[in-house]
């Protein structure tokens, strides 16, 4: 989340509120009046229809943000996990989530906050190698397979987990800290797990660690 | 074409080595070697003398407690005390600690720095160092059996005290994220990697998209191919790519990283090239050094595990060709009695399948948008047209013919001819302004750029030049290149290129000469657009900020009658000073207006 959100007054024009955030370079704007969250407005809601005509833009500019804002806006904890987060995002198709503390409000987690933490999760700003293989649904399956990938001396930089293809699988996509993956999903495959990855056997067999 | 040569390796490079069973480890060097002095193409006096990097240069890249890393655990004992130290700097793994790493890692970036001050001060013209090329590592991380950025230092021990232009062109199967991050902000030093996606390959980055941070965006360029891309394709790519950006990009230095793991047999990749290919490819890199670098030429060896049959071999067909020194028609039976294979140095050419395997049309599909999308992001449209994509297949429409037209315009500094439908033979025939220089060294060059432009049937050629015959400025109207996305657009131009020499700006030539250049009544018929990209303006000449080079091209176009228009094309939304315009022509159809505008915004950005 953006702690110490920049925020204006219910008061304040449709205008005031576009340049604040051509200024800051953000997309959501927390209402505030007297300290108290009183709503939210994101930059679709400072934009009149394509194909509107001129006045109508003209007229917007001009209204406070009270008459445009959304209120009662979906709110989070600080402490909130982040998969609670992204799901109130989801099901309320909202862009951000203004976090409030017992001191009122604390900070703004928008859509982008999300993806940052997503993409941390999933192991994507690190040099890796993707590896996808299915296990058998059933508790157990994944420590032996990340044992298998352990024994080779090769760390994991992340392992996502999902419902696999079939009932009764389960999908697991690794990223694995290797430039060598080739003997990582030959073992795995050995190991009687259906493993893909980059790379392939090496001439003489896999060059192994 | 080649000068004096060096190989940049001897015995003591044989230091780095990770061990038996590891990937890389000296029985590679001693591979290699042996090969090239039992081929009799390395004599003593090619050697180059290096000595190990200092620590002054080593700090150019990397950080001070990174290095004192690589020294204290490359005592076996204190990796084996402290494990999570070494994992903590990617001392683990694939780039386990090994006795002696930290002068190994000394070893190889002295080379690559011999290597480079040697060309680079005229002693050698080109200089291979096969032990090197190390491009994954970080600034304070060891990635991907790289333990020093050896190319990074050599080539940042060059630039930080001389104004060279270094060319990195990366053909390891692997992205190039080390040296690329290295330089990721400096704009004379372009790097550009051809290299296996990284969706499931190591390390996962090199994105079309990676372009480079102000003020050096647009001089890292990424060519991410498909798996099992093969020699074809891979030329197919270097060819649209590499070589039009070394035209535009004028380096003083061309510095290449040959890792030949993206050959069918490697472990380590899922490209399909041959030795064929690696073959052509130091041809090319080395014509491209002669004409774009006056020669100088510095190779690493970069990857290539496939120890036996692959890197030996890719390392001589490369030294041979950067030395001149001719190969044995056949490998010599004395190297293969201890490194049994066949007695070939490149793969007998096979029958080209006309279908390959399931998926080979999609994945030759993927490849072209990727390889359009880079042509877009890293080439002014004047260098496309003269580096055109080999049977681009377009819809030319030809301009219905009118009267060649000559005009006067009198510029502050004197009077100009304003000339359109300028044919290539008068073109060769006037001569250019010292001042224009787009994006070739020479204004003979630029002449024959421009005559080559001329020769494309639905371009347009309009100049400005004086009454003595030099030509000051010159406005491109093209067909724009297929595949983007106005592209399809019936009757639609693109004005490619619109100069004014230096010595010339400020005085309304531009306006002048583009204003009379879409004067004709044939254009009425016509939608014109023009995008600019921020990082392909000349901002050092003009002495403006991003911003204030956009709003000085958006006056010229709009004085012409252009309008600039709001678009979410991906490349034009990258930089907020990027700026696009279009002109409707007056006789344009409601309907077609309407597709065009469209077209502007999209919502969305369905990648390459």
């Amino acid at each position: 989340m953006t702690r110490r959100p920049v925020t204006v007054a219910p008061d304040a024009t449709v205008a005031a509120a576009r340049s604040a955030m051509r200024r800051g370079r953000f997309r959501h704007l927390p209402v505030v009046a007297a300290a108290e969250l009183v709503g939210v407005v994101s930059a679709g809601d400072l934009q009149v229809p394509p194909g509107a005509p001129v006045e109508a833009a003209e007229a917007l500019a001009d209204r406070p943000l009270a008459d445009v804002m959304s209120t009662r806006p979906i709110t989070v904890w600080p402490d909130e996990p982040v998969e609670v987060a992204a799901r109130l995002l989801v099901d309320h198709d909202v862009g951000c989530l203004p976090v409030l503390a017992d001191e009122g409000l604390v900070g703004i987690l928008t859509e982008s906050d999300v993806f940052a933490v997503l993409l941390r999760l999933l192991g994507g700003g690190e040099p890796s190698s993707r590896i996808t293989l299915v296990l058998p649904d059933v508790p157990g399956a994944l420590g032996r397979a990340t044992t298998v990938v352990g024994d080779l001396g090769v760390n994991l930089l992340s392992v996502v987990t999902a419902a696999g293809p079939e009932p009764g699988t389960r999908e697991v996509v690794l990223r694995a800290g290797t430039i060598n993956a080739a003997p990582v999903v030959a073992a795995l495959v050995a190991a009687g797990f259906p493993a893909t990855g980059p790379g392939r056997p090496g001439p003489g067999g896999p060059p192994g660690q | 074409m080649s000068g004096a040569a060096a190989l940049a390796a001897d015995e003591r490079l044989a230091a780095y080595d990770f061990g038996p069973g590891h990937p890389f480890q000296a029985g590679r060097l001693a591979a290699g070697l042996s090969l090239l002095r039992a081929a009799k193409v390395l004599d003593d006096g090619d050697l180059l003398r290096f000595e190990p990097a200092a620590d002054a240069d080593l700090e150019l890249v990397h950080d001070r407690d990174y290095l004192a890393a690589v020294a204290r655990f490359a005592d076996p004992g204190a990796a084996a005390a402290d494990p999570v130290g070494a994992a903590r700097f990617g001392l683990v793994g694939d780039n386990r600690p090994f006795p002696g790493m930290d002068e190994a890692a000394r070893l190889v970036a002295g080379a690559t720095a011999a290597a480079v001050d040697a060309v680079a001060a005229g002693d050698r013209t080109h200089v291979f160092a096969p032990v090197a090329g190390l491009h994954h590592a970080q600034r304070r991380r060891a990635v991907g059996f790289c333990l020093v950025n050896d190319v990074a230092v050599a080539i940042a021990r060059r630039t930080r005290t001389s104004p060279l232009r270094v060319l990195y062109v990366d053909l390891d199967a692997h992205h190039g994220d080390g040296v690329q991050a290295a330089f990721y902000d400096d704009p004379r030093v372009c790097t550009v990697s051809l290299h296996e996606t990284g969706r499931y390959l190591f390390p996962g980055t090199g994105e079309v998209h990676e372009l480079g941070r102000p003020p050096g965006t647009g001089r890292s360029l990424n060519v991410p191919l498909e798996p099992r891309t093969g020699d074809e394709e891979f030329l197919a790519a270097f060819d649209a790519v590499v070589e039009p950006l070394a035209a535009a990009f004028r380096p003083d230095l061309l510095v290449t990283q040959n890792g030949c793991d993206g050959h069918a047999g490697d472990p380590l990749s899922d490209l399909t090239l041959s030795l064929r290919g690696y073959r052509d490819l130091a041809r090319r890199l080395h014509r491209l050094a002669h004409r774009h670098c006056r020669g100088r030429w510095v190779a690493t060896g970069g990857g290539g595990y496939d120890l036996e049959r692959v890197v030996p071999r890719a390392w001589a067909l490369l030294w041979s060709e950067l030395s001149g020194r001719r190969l044995p028609s056949r490998v010599p039976p004395s190297w293969l009695a201890g490194h049994p294979g066949p007695a070939w140095w490149v793969e007998p050419r096979r029958r080209r399948r006309e279908d390959g395997p399931a998926g080979t049309r999609e994945m030759e599909e993927r490849n072209r948008r990727t390889v359009r999308a880079v042509r877009r992001l890293a080439l002014p449209p004047s260098v496309r047209v003269v580096y055109p994509l080999a049977a681009s297949g377009g819809t030319t429409q030809r301009l219905p013919g009118w009267e060649p037209r000559a005009g006067r315009y009198l510029a502050p500094r004197g009077p100009l001819v304003l000339r359109d439908r300028c044919p290539a033979s008068l073109l060769r025939r006037l001569e250019v302004d010292p001042g224009i220089h787009t994006f070739v060294r020479a204004a003979e060059q630029e002449r024959e750029v421009l005559a080559r432009i001329a020769e494309e049937p639905a371009s347009e050629v309009a100049v400005a030049h004086t009454p003595e015959g030099v030509v000051v400025g010159y406005v491109a109207v093209l067909e724009p290149e297929p595949g983007t996305r106005f592209a399809s657009l019936p009757g639609l131009l693109e004005v490619g290129a619109v100069e004014v020499a230096t010595g010339w700006r400020r005085g309304g030539v531009a306006s002048a000469l583009l204003g009379f250049a879409v004067e004709p009544d044939p254009f009425e018929d016509r939608i014109l657009v023009a995008s600019g990209l921020a990082w392909h303006w000349d901002l050092d000449q003009s002495g403006l900020s991003a911003s204030a080079y956009r709003g000085v091209l958006a006056r010229v176009f709009e004085a012409a009658g252009f309008e600039v228009l709001q678009t979410d094309e991906p490349e034009i939304a990258y930089h907020p000073a990027n700026l696009f315009v279009a002109r409707v022509g007056g006789r344009v159809p409601p309907a077609r207006r309407a597709a065009f505008t469209s077209r502007l915004v999209r919502g969305h950005h369905p990648m390459p």
